[in-house]
C-alpha cells in the first residue's frame, strides 16, 4: 500500500488572460522510506502538484478540478479545512525555497517551531522547549539553546533553511515535501544541507518528495525520478533507469543540455529549442510536440498516455508505438 | 601567446554601509587575454559581481588601476570614457530587470547606435534586424515590449545589445543563472558562437562550476573577496591546488547515479563569513579543513605555484 | 487493449522551426495595458464620469444660462431654486447656478495649475536631488524641509499683503510649498529606479546624465508621479476653497466655490441653498478626483498585474 497516490489530479488557475491549466490528469505513488523526485522546469506544475497534495492552492484565483489523493489510506481532497490542518505539519511537513519569506520575521525562531508542536502533540511549553533544542542538535543549529530566542534575520540563509527542516520534522511527519530546497543557498552549504536530509531520512524512515530542476541534486539522493513538462508527466522510473535510458526526447534532451563536471572538453552541449508551451491554451496533443525533434504527425493531434516499458519505467511518448 | 586585452591591478573596492565599510573585492591581480574566456567562481558574497562590474567603471575602485590594451582606465576623460565603453560591454543576470520595461526591443538594442551615432533612419533599423537575427531572435518583434518576451529570450536581448556597439570585451555576470536549465544551453552555446565569429573576449561569472567548465579556457576562483585559484580549466578541475577549490568541485552534484552514490564528500563545515567582520589572515581559515595558526595569522601571498596555475594559500 | 491506429499518423511532422520563437499574446504597451486594467474599475471609471459631468457643466453651463454670473437684481434676492433659477439666487440676486458654474471653472483651472506648477518644480528639485546625490541631495532636501516647516497660513498671509488678494496671489500661495510633496515623491522613486539593472546597462553603453533621466528614469517613475498630481488636485482646490472662505480669494464679482461658502454660511438657516450648492459641489469634485486617483494607483502598480 503506497504512502502517497495520486490519481488524475488536475489543477488550474484563473488569471485576468483566462484558465491556466497548471497541472493536467497527473497520476503517481509513493512509497514508504522512498525518496521521489519530481522534476522539471518552471512552469511544469511540479509546485502546483506539491501545492494541491498539501491543500495550500488559494481556491481563488485555483481550482483543484478533478483527482484524488490518498494518503495513508485517507482521501485529502474530500477533507474540511480543519481535518486539513491535522494533516498539514503533523503528518506531511513542508520545506519551501525561500526560507526567508517562509519564515514569520517578527517572531522568535523558537517560537516557531513551537508552534507546530504545541498544536499537533499538545505539549506544554517547557516540553515544546526541550523538543526545539533537540530538534535544533538534530538539524545541525549550534548554540541551539541561545539561536531559538533569536530572529530569522539573525540567521544566515543555511541556517534559516536548517530551521526549517526543523520545523517540518517538528512532528515526526511519514512525508516530506522539499520544494526546491537548495536552490537558493551557495553550492557548499547545498552539499550540507542535502547530507543532512538523508541522516534525517535514514533515521525517521520518512519518505521525500524532492521538488527540483537539478539534476546533480537529484541523482545522488533519488530513488524515483518523474520528469514533469507542461504540466503532465512524460516519464518516470527510478533513478538509474532514467539517467542511463531515458525514453521520452524531453528527457532525453534534458539530459544532453545539461553540462556535467565529469565532461570530455569539446564535447558540445545540445539544447532543446523553442519554449515551455502555454497553458493558457494547452496543445490537444503532446505538450512537448513543438520543440521534439522526433514529432510525428499523430503527436500534434493525440496526447499520448504514460505506458510501462520495463519495470516500472513509464513513459508517456508515441515513439514507442511507432514500432508496432 | 595572445595579447593581454585586461589587467587588474591590485584592484580594490570597498562599500560604506553607514559608518561602517566592507571590501568586496581585495587586492585582485588578473590578466585577461583576448579571445579567451576566463570564468570566474565563487559563492554568494564573494564579490566576483562587483568585480565585474568595477572593471567596467560601474563603480569607481577604491584602489589599484585597471587597465584597457594597456590604457589605465583612470586617467580617462568623459568623452573618452565613453569611447572606451564600445569595446568592453556588460550582460546582465536578471532577465526581467536588465530591460526597460517602457521601451521596445527596437529602442533597447537601437540605444547603443544612438548614443554612439553609429546608423540612422533606415540603416539603424536595418542593423537592428541584422543583430536580433544574430541573436536567434524573430526580427519581427522589434516592436514588442520586454514583458511579452520569456526570459531566454530577453537575455538574447541584452546579447544582442551589449553587441550592438561592437565590443571586443564583455563580462558575462551569471548570464544564465535565472533561466530554466533547458534554455541556458542555449544561450550559453550562443555565447560560444558569437565569441567564434566575433573574435570576443568574455569574463564569465558564475556560480555553477559545470557550465563555467564547459565554456572558459582559465578559471578563477574567489572566496570573500579575493582570489583562491587561477588555472587553465583542464588543470583546475583535474588537479585542484587550493582547499577551497576542492570541497567546491566535490559539493558539486554529478547527474549520474552511479558516481553519486559512490563519492565521497568534502563537506566544509560552518558558514561563509559575514563580509564585514571578515577572519583574520587567509578569509578561508574559518572553514577550511587544512587550516592552522599561520592561516589565521598571515594573509596567503598570490603566486604563481606552477606554470600558469596561480594561488593564494600557505599550504600550496 | 490494441488500439488500431492509422500507420500514416507516425509520419514526422513538419515543423516550421521559426514558429517555436513564436509569441501568442497581442501587444500592449506598459499604457494600454494600465487603460485596460483602469476601464475594468468600476468605481474609477463612475469618478471619471463625474469629472467629465463637471467639466462640461463649468464649459456649458455658463452659455446656456440666461443669468450672467455677475447680473445682480435686487429684487429677486434670495429666491429658493425655482424653474427660473436652478439653484436659486444668493443675498444679491444673482444666480447661484451660473456663479457654481463660474466657480467650477476657477476652481478647476487653479486645481489643474497648481498640479502642474507643483509637476514641474518637484520633478526638476527632486530629480536633481536623487541623480546628483551626495551633498546636493542632502542640501535640496533640507532646504525643502525647512521651507515644508514654515507654517503655512503665515506664509499665505504674508504673500496675500504684499500681493494683495486675487487668482494669482492664491495660485502663488497654493505653490509655494505643495510642490514639496511631489519633489519627495520623485526623489524616493528615482532612488529607486537608480539600483535597476538597466540603468546600470544605459550607463555601460555610455549613456549620458540627461540621457538617463528623460529616457529611463522619468518614464518609468511616471506611475507614482501621474497618481501624485491627481491627488494634489482636489487638495488645491479644498486649500483654494478655504482661502476663498476666510476672504483671501477672488474678488467679486467673480464667484468661487470658496467665496460663494463664505457668504452662504451665516444665512444658512434661512436660505440653505447658497451654502449647500457650492458646498456639494466642493465635496462631490474632491471624491471624483481621489476615487479617479486611487484607481489609477491601482492600475499603475506593476505588481497588482495579475
Amino acid at each position: 500500500m503506497p504512502l502517497l497516490e495520486v490519481k488524475n489530479l488536475s489543477v488550474a488557475f484563473h488569471t485576468y488572460l483566462g484558465k491556466v491549466h497548471a497541472v493536467r490528469n497527473v497520476s503517481f505513488c509513493v512509497e514508504k522510506g522512498e525518496t521521489v523526485a519530481l522534476v522539471g522546469e518552471s512552469g511544469c506544475g511540479k509546485s502546483a502538484t506539491a501545492q494541491a497534495i498539501m491543500g495550500l492552492i488559494p481556491q481563488p484565483p485555483g481550482l483543484v478540478e478533478a483527482g484524488e489523493i490518498f494518503f495513508d489510506d485517507k482521501e485529502l481532497l474530500k477533507k474540511s479545512k480543519k481535518e486539513l490542518q491535522q494533516v498539514r505539519g503533523k503528518e506531511i511537513g513542508m520545506i519551501f525555497q525561500d526560507p526567508m519569506t517562509s519564515l514569520n520575521p517578527t517572531m522568535k525562531m523558537g517560537r516557531q517551531v513551537m508552534e507546530g508542536l504545541i498544536k499537533h502533540q499538545k505539549l506544554t511549553c517547557t516540553q515544546a522547549e526541550e523538543q526545539v533544542i533537540a530538534l535544533f542538535k538534530l538539524v545541525g543549529i549550534s548554540e541551539p539553546e541561545k539561536r531559538m530566542w533569536q530572529y530569522p534575520y539573525e540567521f544566515s540563509g543555511g541556517m534559516r533553511q536548517r530551521a526549517m527542516i526543523a520545523i517540518a520534522l517538528s512532528c515526526n511527519p511519514k512525508l516530506l515535501i522539499a520544494d526546491e530546497p537548495t536552490t537558493a543557498l551557495d553550492v557548499t552549504i547545498q552539499a550540507q544541507i542535502l547530507e543532512l536530509m538523508q541522516e534525517v531520512q535514514k533515521k525517521m524512515n520518512m519518505s521525500i518528495i524532492l521538488i527540483t530542476h537539478d539534476l546533480g541534486i537529484v541523482a545522488g539522493m533519488c530513488d524515483r525520478v518523474i520528469v514533469m513538462y507542461g504540466g503532465q508527466i512524460v516519464e518516470s522510473g527510478s533513478v538509474e533507469q532514467i539517467y542511463t535510458n531515458p525514453q521520452h526526447p524531453y528527457t532525453q534532451g534534458l539530459l544532453r543540455s545539461v553540462p556535467r563536471l565529469d565532461m570530455q572538453k569539446g564535447k558540445e552541449l545540445i539544447p532543446i529549442h523553442g519554449t515551455p508551451p502555454n497553458l493558457l491554451n494547452p496543445p490537444a496533443g503532446c505538450s512537448f510536440c513543438s520543440r521534439c525533434e522526433f514529432a510525428m504527425r499523430i503527436c500534434k493531434n493525440i496526447c499520448p498516455t504514460l505506458e510501462n516499458t520495463e519495470d516500472r519505467h513509464q513513459v508517456a511518448c508515441w515513439l514507442r508505438k511507432k514500432d508496432e | 601567446m595572445n595579447k593581454i586585452l585586461v589587467t587588474l591591478e591590485n584592484l580594490s573596492k570597498e562599500f560604506k554601509l553607514g559608518k561602517k565599510s566592507f571590501k568586496a573585492i581585495r587586492d585582485i591581480n588578473l590578466a585577461i587575454y583576448a579571445g579567451e574566456t576566463l570564468g570566474l567562481v565563487g559563492e554568494s558574497g564573494c564579490g566576483k559581481s562587483t568585480m565585474g562590474r568595477t572593471l567596467l567603471r560601474l563603480h569607481e575602485p577604491t584602489s589599484g588601476k585597471v587597465f584597457f590594451d594597456g590604457v589605465d582606465l583612470a586617467l580617462l576623460n568623459k568623452e573618452e570614457m565613453k569611447q572606451m565603453r564600445r569595446r568592453m560591454q556588460i550582460v546582465f543576470q536578471d532577465p526581467y530587470a536588465s530591460l526597460n520595461p517602457r521601451m521596445t526591443v527596437q529602442d533597447i538594442v537601437g540605444e547603443a547606435l544612438d548614443i554612439h551615432k553609429l546608423a540612422k533612419g533606415e540603416l539603424r533599423k536595418r542593423r537592428i534586424e541584422e543583430l536580433l537575427e544574430l541573436v536567434g531572435l524573430n526580427p519581427q518583434h522589434m516592436s514588442r515590449f520586454p514583458h511579452e518576451f520569456s526570459g531566454g529570450q530577453r537575455q538574447r536581448i541584452g546579447i544582442a545589445r551589449a553587441l550592438a556597439v561592437e565590443p571586443e570585451f564583455i563580462v558575462c555576470d551569471e548570464p544564465i543563472s535565472a533561466l530554466d536549465v533547458s534554455i541556458q544551453a542555449q544561450v550559453v552555446n550562443l555565447l560560444k558562437k558569437l565569441q567564434s565569429q566575433m573574435g570576443l573576449t568574455y569574463l564569465f561569472i558564475a556560480h555553477d562550476l559545470s557550465m563555467i567548465k564547459y565554456i572558459s579556457d582559465r578559471v578563477a576562483v574567489m572566496y570573500l573577496g579575493q582570489l583562491m585559484e587561477l588555472a587553465s580549466s583542464s588543470d583546475l578541475y583535474r588537479d585542484p591546488l587550493h582547499p577551497y577549490t576542492q570541497a567546491l568541485l566535490s559539493s558539486i552534484p554529478i547527474p549520474d547515479p552511479i558516481i553519486e552514490k559512490k563519492r565521497q564528500r568534502i563537506v566544509l563545515k560552518g558558514e561563509v563569513p559575514n563580509p564585514l567582520t571578515p577572519p583574520s589572515g587567509c578569509p578561508f581559515s574559518g572553514r577550511c579543513p587544512l587550516a592552522t595558526e599561520k592561516c589565521r595569522l598571515s594573509v596567503p601571498i598570490w603566486r604563481e605555484v606552477k606554470p600558469g596555475h596561480f594561488g593564494a594559500c600557505h599550504y600550496m | 487493449m490494441s488500439l488500431h491506429i492509422d500507420p500514416e499518423l507516425f509520419l514526422p511532422l513538419q515543423q516550421d522551426v521559426n514558429l517555436r520563437e513564436e509569441i501568442l499574446r497581442p501587444s500592449l504597451s506598459f499604457w494600454q495595458d494600465c487603460y485596460r486594467r483602469l476601464c475594468q474599475n468600476k468605481v474609477a471609471m463612475g469618478g471619471l464620469m463625474m469629472l467629465l459631468l463637471l467639466a462640461c457643466f463649468a464649459i456649458l453651463a455658463p452659455m446656456i444660462s440666461s443669468h450672467p454670473y455677475y447680473e445682480t437684481n435686487l429684487a429677486l434676492k434670495n429666491q429658493a431654486p425655482s424653474k427660473q433659477f436652478w439653484f436659486g439666487t444668493d443675498d444679491l440676486g444673482r444666480d447661484v447656478f451660473s456663479r457654481t458654474a463660474c466657480g467650477a471653472r476657477i476652481s478647476l483651472f487653479v486645481g489643474i495649475s497648481a498640479a502642474l506648477i507643483d509637476l514641474a518644480l518637484g520633478v526638476l528639485w527632486g530629480g536633481i536631488a536623487a541623480l546628483a546625490g551626495g551633498r546636493l541631495d542632502n542640501l535640496l532636501m533640507r532646504v525643502a524641509d525647512i521651507l515644508y516647516a514654515i507654517p503655512y497660513l503665515l506664509v499665505v498671509i504674508m504673500l496675500m499683503v504684499v500681493m494683495g488678494s486675487g487668482l494669482f496671489p492664491i495660485l502663488i500661495a497654493l505653490t509655494f510649498t505643495g510642490w514639496i510633496g511631489m519633489a519627495r515623491i520623485v526623489r524616493g522613486q528615482l532612488l529607486q529606479l537608480k539600483e535597476q539593472e538597466y540603468i546600470q546597462a544605459a550607463i555601460a553603453l555610455g549613456a549620458g546624465g540627461s540621457r538617463i533621466l528623460f529616457k529611463h528614469l522619468i518614464p518609468n517613475a511616471m506611475g507614482p508621479i501621474i497618481v501624485t498630481v491627481t491627488i494634489t488636485i482636489p487638495i488645491a482646490i479644498f486649500t483654494e476653497a478655504f482661502l476663498s472662505f476666510l476672504g483671501l480669494g477672488v474678488q467679486a464679482p467673480m464667484a468661487s466655490w470658496g467665496t460663494m461658502a463664505s457668504d452662504g454660511l451665516p444665512a444658512m438657516r434661512y436660505y440653505p441653498w447658497r451654502l449647500f450648492f457650492p458646498a456639494l459641489f466642493i465635496s462631490v469634485t474632491m471624491l471624483a478626483f481621489n476615487l479617479v486617483g486611487d484607481g489609477l494607483r491601482d492600475a499603475l502598480d506593476p505588481k497588482l498585474r495579475k
